[in-house]
This record gives structure tokens, sequence and C-alpha cells, in this order.
């Protein structure tokens, strides 16, 4: 509406604050590194650098589809149009202070990346889309603050780690050791793709943020964040919720009538 | 955190500091930092060699899931002393969790009113104290594989159910008096006064069979047998001590004594939850989970009480129903066994306790409202939560989301429980606190299905349309358009048992379950639910079932 501002997130302080951000497809988020195009590639494993995208069907141009008035409605993405396959990216976040959450991936990916799935868990997200759309987002994803090399990792198998403590460099725990922190550099490598495959050179994410820039980004209340008890606007309005998903429920006219 | 449950926390981590946030990983060896690991690789072995194909091989280290690349901790099974594997919670390692099933399963409950109404009136016999020892003689014959009206017939051996019996439980003390009572689960023994009275008085001058089908038998096929195997055994019972014949007559006396008043202890599944027998666990109603155990006939702690009933439907709903028959037998048993290891649903559920008495005034002491099931729900969570960030170990203990949800969905339900007796607003606390609390605060949902049973099933929550729900008493997982997580299905019966022992009730849902599983004769103790999972993971539970009379030893 003319005049109003949307509310993404209910509450001021700090933490709601950087929902609002997070769940807004305007944002813009901080560029942190640069990950080149074949390096993309071998943390991703779906195939390898300068290798064509597989695909699914042919491209939708050489193809005669029924009709389907949705296809009227929504352009078909590059992926789509070319017959791509479906590819994913999985990511667990750490309860230490990950710059992103699970459930609130899910909520970001939809409100700025179409044509997407997703599957949220309480460690990691998944994110599926045809491989050039997928490879596209994953840069915004992996490039930007949304991202940190010791408490965000690319895990496609044997994902556990995201409540463990951390070790002695700060890294979150991972049963398969994909990643190495280089003391030497204070950088992280990848030494293995996202399904745990040994690669034929380190790909490296640069360094780790400090953790007082982790806690200024940090999306979760609790933990040294703010406090649970304090985000009185949030427990307010899922009270509400939940109170009207119960009256709809069982009568919707006590609902809509107000 | 009460300082024993963290002391014994930092025991099982071998940790002196449990606030740090910091440890050292791959260095412990990997799975053969464990014992039981160890045996099973050794085991593994031997086996491979006498049958040629190879099986378990945690030794190698070139396939499958590192295990062992951080500290495996031991658990405690909470309110015991036995610290045990991880393995040993496992329903295929515990002897005693699988008895836990098969005596539940293996239950069949019907009236004896109606039976003897159509004796007296339409057969023309009476029905005496006297002839009900002898019609009880003979069931406990028939009931564990002895013939009775048909001869040349193959019989079991008594020695393979030896753990089958017949007893009836009767509201009447004169007339339980005058039954033998070797076959009479005596109220009056089993329950304090309180209880036995209340018990007595519901269950009236009716008189129930409480019949046991031999272990072996939900052994060999499933749940569903026991209905069939005990209608039959009891009708030929009846044919032999009241001499009956005839047709028409006969046929219709079957029919009562077989189904008119016999109780499902689990009802058949609906086919969208993948179709499963009578009493099966899926189509157990969370009422029952409070009437099975028996912990509040031996001590008047309620959380005491509650925590017992946790682990039953930790194993009932958890362990044997969907790591058995969803997962396929691997992937559960450290969310199952939650609710009854290391204590730590008992430190959030004392917590509430003590705050709910603190806040209004005791038990069952204040209206349901939606302010007070958020009120509670907000309490434990937030309590629960900060405790998670205070010790970084109990979040590395409960290392999964569904683990967390299950713990403090339960402690939620037991609080609103305790707060207000009501189960209705007790069980709309289990949404509310892993749908909203910990979704928002911590920005991390469930398992791979996410926050869909919360948002599908909170609508139905007031809906007695039985495809939607049913009051919570009668709810199970076998709710069609329920959807379902370990998150929701094991902590639902909290909020049933917690409500009934808030109300001081003698049962949840059930007087006859109740006496039912009071029983000294089980092979489970109904009364010490978490001590005999303790005997289990110690290796010194006697199952019944087993097959060592007709085999070889080995």
């Amino acid at each position: 509406m003319v005049g109003m501002e949307s509310n993404r997130y209910p509450g001021e302080d700090q933490v709601a604050r950087r929902r609002k951000e997070l769940f807004s497809p305007e944002s813009e988020f901080k560029h942190l590194r640069e990950i080149s195009d074949d390096d993309l590639v071998l943390l991703l494993g779906h195939r390898n650098p300068g290798e064509e995208y597989g695909s699914i069907h042919p491209p939708l141009d050489e193809i005669e589809l029924p009709f389907d008035p949705i296809s009227e409605l929504i352009e078909p993405s590059d992926g789509a149009r070319a017959g791509d396959k479906i590819r994913y990216l999985q990511i667990t976040d750490s309860v230490y202070f990950s710059p992103l959450f699970p459930a609130f991936r899910g909520r970001l990916y939809h409100v700025r990346y179409p044509g997407i799935d997703t599957i949220v868990y309480a460690g990691r997200q998944l994110i599926e889309a045809r491989e050039r759309d997928l490879e596209r987002f994953a840069k915004e994803i992996l490039e930007t603050e949304l991202f940190d090399p010791a408490r965000t990792a690319i895990r496609g198998i044997t994902v556990h780690g995201s409540a463990l403590r951390l070790d002695e460099d700060g890294m979150m725990f991972d049963a398969r050791r994909r990643t190495r922190y280089n003391r030497g550099t204070g950088e992280v490598e990848y030494t293995k793709n996202q399904m745990a495959i040994p690669l034929d050179r380190p790909v490296r994410l640069g360094k780790p943020m400090a953790d007082e820039e982790l806690l200024r980004v940090s999306a979760r209340y609790g933990g040294g964040s703010v406090p649970y008890r304090d985000a009185k606007e949030l427990w307010e309005l899922t009270g509400r919720i939940l109170k009207q998903h119960v009256e709809g429920g069982f009568d919707p006219e006590k609902v809509e009538k107000k | 955190m009460k300082d024993e449950i963290l002391k014994k926390i930092k025991e099982v981590f071998k940790e002196d500091d449990p606030t740090r946030k910091d440890t050292r990983y791959y260095e412990f060896g990997g799975r053969l930092q464990s014992e039981t690991k160890r045996g099973f690789i050794e085991s593994s072995k031997r086996i491979a060699a006498e049958r040629g194909i190879p099986g378990y091989q945690g030794g190698r280290e070139d396939f499958g899931v590192p295990l062992g690349s951080r500290y495996l901790e031991p658990y405690y099974i909470s309110g015991t002393e036995t610290l045990c594997d991880m393995d040993e919670m496992h329903q295929i390692n515990n002897a005693a969790i699988q008895q836990m099933g098969d005596d539940i399963k293996r239950t069949a409950i019907n009236g004896l009113d109606l039976p003897h109404r159509i004796l007296q009136q339409k057969v023309g016999v009476s029905v005496t104290p006297e002839t009900i020892n002898r019609y009880l003689e003979s069931i406990n014959h028939s009931i564990i594989g002895g013939a009775l009206a048909q001869e040349h017939m193959a019989e079991i051996n008594p020695l393979m159910t030896r753990d089958g019996y017949a007893k009836i439980i009767a509201g009447d003390d004169e007339l339980a008096a005058r039954i033998d009572s070797r076959f009479v689960i005596d109220i009056n023994r089993e329950f304090p006064e309180r209880m036995a009275e209340k018990l007595k008085q519901k269950i009236g001058k009716h008189i129930f069979q409480v019949a046991r089908i031999p272990t072996v038998g939900v052994r060999i096929a499933d749940a569903s047998v026991v209905h069939r195997w005990n209608g039959n055994q009891s009708a030929l019972a009846f044919v032999s001590a009241y001499s009956l014949g005839g047709g028409s007559i006969l046929a219709e006396f079957t029919i009562t004594v077989k189904h008119m008043a016999y109780m499902l202890l689990g009802t058949p599944t609906w086919p969208r939850r993948g179709p499963r027998g009578a009493n099966e666990p899926i189509g157990i109603p969370y009422g029952y989970i409070g009437d099975f155990c028996q912990a509040d006939t031996v001590n008047d702690d309620p959380v005491h009480y509650c925590m017992e009933s946790m682990a039953i439907s930790g194993v009932i709903y958890g362990l044997i129903w969907f790591d058995s028959y969803v997962l396929g037998g691997i992937g559960g048993a450290n969310t199952f066994s939650s609710p009854f290891t290391n204590n730590l649903l008992d430190d959030f559920t004392y917590h509430i306790s003590d705050w709910v008495k603190d806040k209004y005034g005791g038990f069952a002491a204040v209206k349901p409202s939606f302010d007070v099931i958020r009120d509670v729900t907000e309490e434990v969570n937030f309590y629960g939560m900060e405790q998670y960030d205070k010790y970084p170990v109990l979040l590395e203990h409960h290392w999964g989301g569904v683990i967390r949800l299950l713990n403090l969905n339960a402690a939620s339900a037991i609080g609103v429980g305790f707060a207000t007796g009501n189960s209705t607003a007790a069980i709309l606390a289990v949404y509310y606190s892993g749908s909203f609390i910990q979704k928002e605060a911590w920005g991390r949902h469930n398992v791979g299905i996410g926050d869909a049973p919360d948002q599908i099933n909170i609508p139905n929550t007031v809906s007695v349309r039985p495809d939607e729900g049913v009051i919570p008493e009668l709810r199970s997982p076998n709710i069609p358009e329920d959807s379902l997580s370990a998150s929701v299905f094991v902590p639902s019966p909290a909020a049933c048992f917690a409500s009934h022992r808030a109300r001081g009730d003698a049962w949840c849902l059930s007087p006859i379950v109740k006496v039912a599983f009071a029983d000294p004769s089980l092979t489970f103790d109904f009364k010490h639910v978490r001590e005999e999972i303790a005997r289990g993971a110690r290796h010194e539970f006697i199952p019944a079932g087993e097959r060592d009379v007709i085999t070889p030893s080995r």
C-alpha cells in the first residue's frame, strides 16, 4: 500500500533488525570474498570445471509443451530454459553465530531466489535449483557475509556439527573433515567437495570473521546475543498466531469476525 | 541446572568446565574408542568367517560414516546409576525395551459381563465364583497352547509359553475375594489406597479378563494376532468350563466372547500411515501411556511419574514404532532415548514444576487459557535454551534439533498440564514450544519435514472429528490429517499424563488399562520403567519369548 513500509519481522532489537534485513529482497549483503567459477564448481561437485551442464530435457525453445497458463505468467529461469538438471547446495550453520541459520535461510532464499526448492532442518538447509541458476545463487550465498568459513560449511552428506563445541581453531566440527584451517595464512581451505570427495587442489575461502563481527550480524537470540526473554514483541506475535490458528481451526468465523 | 545433574554431565563428558565452548576432535580413535563397538567389530569378523558374507564392517575406514571423530559420550539412564554406551539403548540391543513393547502388544482385555449374561439368560447355566474359577483354570490352559475341546491336537511346549496367562480385574472387593487369588490382579495390593478406591469405584461390579498372550506369539506374528488368540482360547475355555454345545447359540456366544467386549489397546492403522494391525504401537492412544506407567503407585513425586511415562513414550512410539517400522532399524535411538537419558528432561521438568507451583500456587490451580499456555511454555523454553547456551556440552549431547525439540516440547506439555490439569491446553504447548519459540529464537527447525506437523496440526487440536483429531487422550500417531514428527508424537502423551497427575486422577484414559499393567506377573515391571531399561542396558534383564527350549545351545 502507498505510504506503508513492509515490516518483515517483529521487534526493534539488534536481532530483529538483522532479520528484517535478511528477509528483504532489496538488501545487499557485504561482499567478503571472490570465488572463481571453477572453484565454485569444484565445491559443489556436480560436474567438472569446464564441463557442459547436464540436461534432463531439451531446451524449452525446442520442444512443444502442452498449454499451461502458468507458463504465460512466469518467465522460465535460464536453467529451466536450457533444460538443466536440478542440483543442490546444502549448508550447515553452527549455533555459535553462523551468520545465518537454517530456518532463516529458507525464508531468505524464498524471498531472493525464484524457482528454487528448499528443505529446512535443524542444522542444515538445502537449496535446489536448475544447475546454472543454483551456481548464480550460490555465488551470493558463499561470497557475502551470509557465509563464514569457520561457522558455516558446505555439506551434502554427514552434515552434523552445528550444535557441537568448536575446535581449538574456532572451526565447526565436521566428521568428514572437508575443511582445514591453515594456521600459517589464517584462511580456511576446502580439501573435499560437499560430498566429502577429495579435491585435486584445495579451494580457499578466506579468513573467518572475528567473533565480534559474527555477533554483530547474528540473527539468533540467546547465547550472548539479545536474551530470549527480551524479544517481547516477537513472543506477543507468536502467541497471537497460536491463538488464531487454534480458534480458526475450531471455527473460522471466530477469527474472521475480528 | 541442578548440581547433581550437572555433575553427571561433567562425568559423562570427562569435562571439568562444562561452560567451555571449544574442545578437541579427531583424536579419540574413531569407533575403537568404544568398548561396545570394538566388540561389534570382533563379533562381526567371526560371523563373516562362519557364514562367508561380510556384515558389520565398522573397522573399515574406506566407507561409511567415520563414527568416533568426536568423543562418544556414555549415557546415564535417567533416575538410575547405570552408565552405558549409546548402543545399549537401541531396541535390538536392549531386552527390557523389547519386552516393554511385547508386554503391551500381547495384552488382551475383554469384558466378561456380556458372556456371563448370555450364559445365564440364553444358555441357562449359572455363573458363580466357582464356575468363574473353573473357567480361569481352563483359559490358563488354553491361552498357552493347551487343547480343550478337540482331540488329537498338537500342543505348545509350555516352556515356550511360560509367560502367558489370564487373570481378572474386579472393582468389587467381595467378588474379587471369592475368585482364586492366583487369577486376580489385586487392586488393593497394587495401588495406594487413594488410587485403589477411585479405580474400584469406576470399575464397579464389572469383571474384565486380562490375558497375556505368550511373548513368542507376538514375535512370530504382529500384534493383531492377540485379539484372535485371546478370542479363540477364551471361547474354548468357556466351552470347556460350561460344557457348551449347540449351533446358533454357540455362534452368538463365541462372537460375544471374542469381539463384543474386547478392548483394543491400539487401533489398526489408517492406510496413509502404513497398514498395521491392532495393538501395534502406532495405534495406541496417548492416554494409555500414562496408564501403562505404574510409577505413581510407588512414588508420590509427579515429576518422577512423568519421567517414567516419558520413557514409555520414547520406547513405544519412538524406538519400537518409529525407529523400527518407519526408519527401518537404525537412525533414531539417540533421539528416542533422550527423554530417559542423562537426566536433562528431568532438569527441565523440575524447573517448570517448581515455577508452576510458585506462580499459580499449586497444580491444576489455574484455568486453561492462551495466556497460561504462553507463559508456561515460554518459561520452560527460555530456561532450557539458556541451559544449552550456558553449558555447551548439553547442546553437544542433544546434537540434533529434533532431540532438543522433543525434550523441550515434552517439558512444555508437562508444565502446562501441571498448571491447568487440562490436556487440550497441554497439547497446544507441544506445538507452541517447537514451532514458534525454538524456531524463532534459534532459526532452526526439526527434521526434514520442518514445521509442517505443527502448522498443520494446530488448527486440528480442538477438533473431535476422527480424521482430524480427537481429545488428546484418544489421539495417537494414527490420525490421518495429522502430520507427525518425533518432536510431536513422543511428547504428546505428556499432555495427558501430566494433566491427570496434576488433578490427582488415578488413571488417564482407562482404569482397566491402569489396573492391567499393575499386574506383578508381567515380565516387564511398569512400576520401575527406567530401572528396567537400565537392567536391559546392563544385560541383566531376562526377557520372555526365547527359543532356547527348542534349539541346540550355542
